[in-house]
């Protein structure tokens, strides 16, 4: 027996006019069809309007789908996101596929910020005293970075001498 | 008398790498007075603080980081076990009621890869932020933070008239008393502790 399982998904963000972004998740698959919309207002990140609606579902969980992604709204997109996000819609009484589509919205918003930062580093050919030149600035920049990959760990070439 | 009001012991706090015995002998090397024993959504029994303290003369007050809808808050005075994610109205109202005391930890933290700088952050917008209407203090020195966030959060205490705490945030032995808090008087208990805290009766220092 040969098994055919198809699945799409999609997520947007797209800057609005009064400088909210507008977050769309959606997918579908054989089995479901749902999605998310969110706003998010910068610089803080907040998740200002959060709706969902599961459109087609094999089963009866999730139900309450648009009653609980009103519990992210005023949640900020920050560090500590995971946790708060799971333990607001996730769990026994909560919806996986739902805090999946609110986490990857989340996911999408950051790399909005991130990606043209590392697309402008793309084209750097650096020696290797520049690259260590710049990882200790990122250092600098960010002590959360200190063992946080290997590149950072106490023994590296970035870190020999930091004396951190 | 210098206090690290923000350290993680394991394997309370999983994600730390500190023995408690050995923090205390860090603490003693660094020329603390004391310390606030501060894990992830658990409080320390005061039993075992004490034979922890033993007659080792350091001073150890405990706390609890516990994660609200807000981001994480520093909790002090208020003994219950609550679990997940707490939102921050439910959290205020029971530590006023507990007569505890509440700081915002490490507001201004940023991802690893981007922060308030990036995101053009001023101090108006900072101000703005719904976890500060329910706080009683921020943490305005954290080690983990990079300057501009501390200072952002400083700057936001400033304009809010809010105390402004120091910790290490330590899940290392060597990040302790990055920053700390030092106290115009000797602070015997914790009752004291948040009575020196809401008196603001302090300054920002470092053993490092």
């Amino acid at each position: 027996m040969v098994l055919r399982f198809l699945r799409e998904k999609v997520v947007e963000v797209e800057p609005l006019a009064d400088g909210e972004l507008a977050v769309t998740w959606k997918l579908a698959d054989d089995l479901l069809e749902a999605e998310i919309q969110m706003k998010v207002l910068p610089p803080d990140l907040e998740i200002t309007e959060a709706q969902a609606r599961i459109i087609r579902a094999p089963h009866a969980a999730c139900a309450s789908v648009p009653d609980l992604i009103e519990k992210v709204e005023g949640v900020r997109i920050g560090p500590g996101l995971r946790k708060i996000v799971k333990g607001l819609i996730d769990g026994p009484d909560g919806c996986s596929t739902l805090t999946a589509g609110v986490l990857e919205c989340c996911n999408a918003v950051i790399l909005h910020f991130t990606r043209p930062g590392i697309q402008a580093g793309d084209g750097l050919v650096l020696t290797e005293e520049e690259q260590i030149a710049r990882g200790r600035e990122n250092l600098k920049r960010n002590p959360r970075l200190v063992r946080s990959c290997i590149a950072f760990a106490d023994d590296s070439p970035i870190m020999q001498g930091l004396g951190l | 008398m210098r206090v690290d009001l923000h350290i993680h012991t394991s394997p309370r706090s999983l994600c730390s790498h500190i023995d408690p015995p050995d923090l205390i002998q860090e603490v003693k090397r660094l020329g603390l007075d004391g310390f606030c024993l501060t894990e992830h959504q658990v409080i320390w029994d005061p039993h075992e603080v004490d034979e922890l303290a033993r007659d080792e003369g350091i001073k150890i007050f405990r706390g609890n980081e516990i994660t609200t809808n807000q981001g994480d808050i520093l909790v002090f005075g208020y003994e219950e076990d609550l679990q997940g994610v707490v939102p921050i109205k439910v959290l205020h109202n029971k530590v006023r009621e507990a007569n505890g005391f509440m700081i915002a930890a490490h507001p201004f933290r940023g991802f690893k890869t981007f922060g308030i700088g990036q995101l053009k952050m001023n101090v108006d917008q900072a101000c703005k932020r719904k976890v500060f209407q329910y706080i009683d203090s921020i943490e305005v020195r954290n080690g983990k933070l990079n300057e501009q966030e501390n200072d952002m959060a400083s700057q936001v205490a400033e304009r809010l008239g809010l105390p402004g705490t120091a910790g290490s945030d330590a899940h290392n032995l060597d990040e302790v008393g990055k920053w700390i808090t030092v106290f115009e008087r000797d602070v015997q208990n914790e009752q004291e502790l948040m009575e020196e805290l809401r008196a603001g009766r302090f300054t920002i220092g470092s053993a490092r």
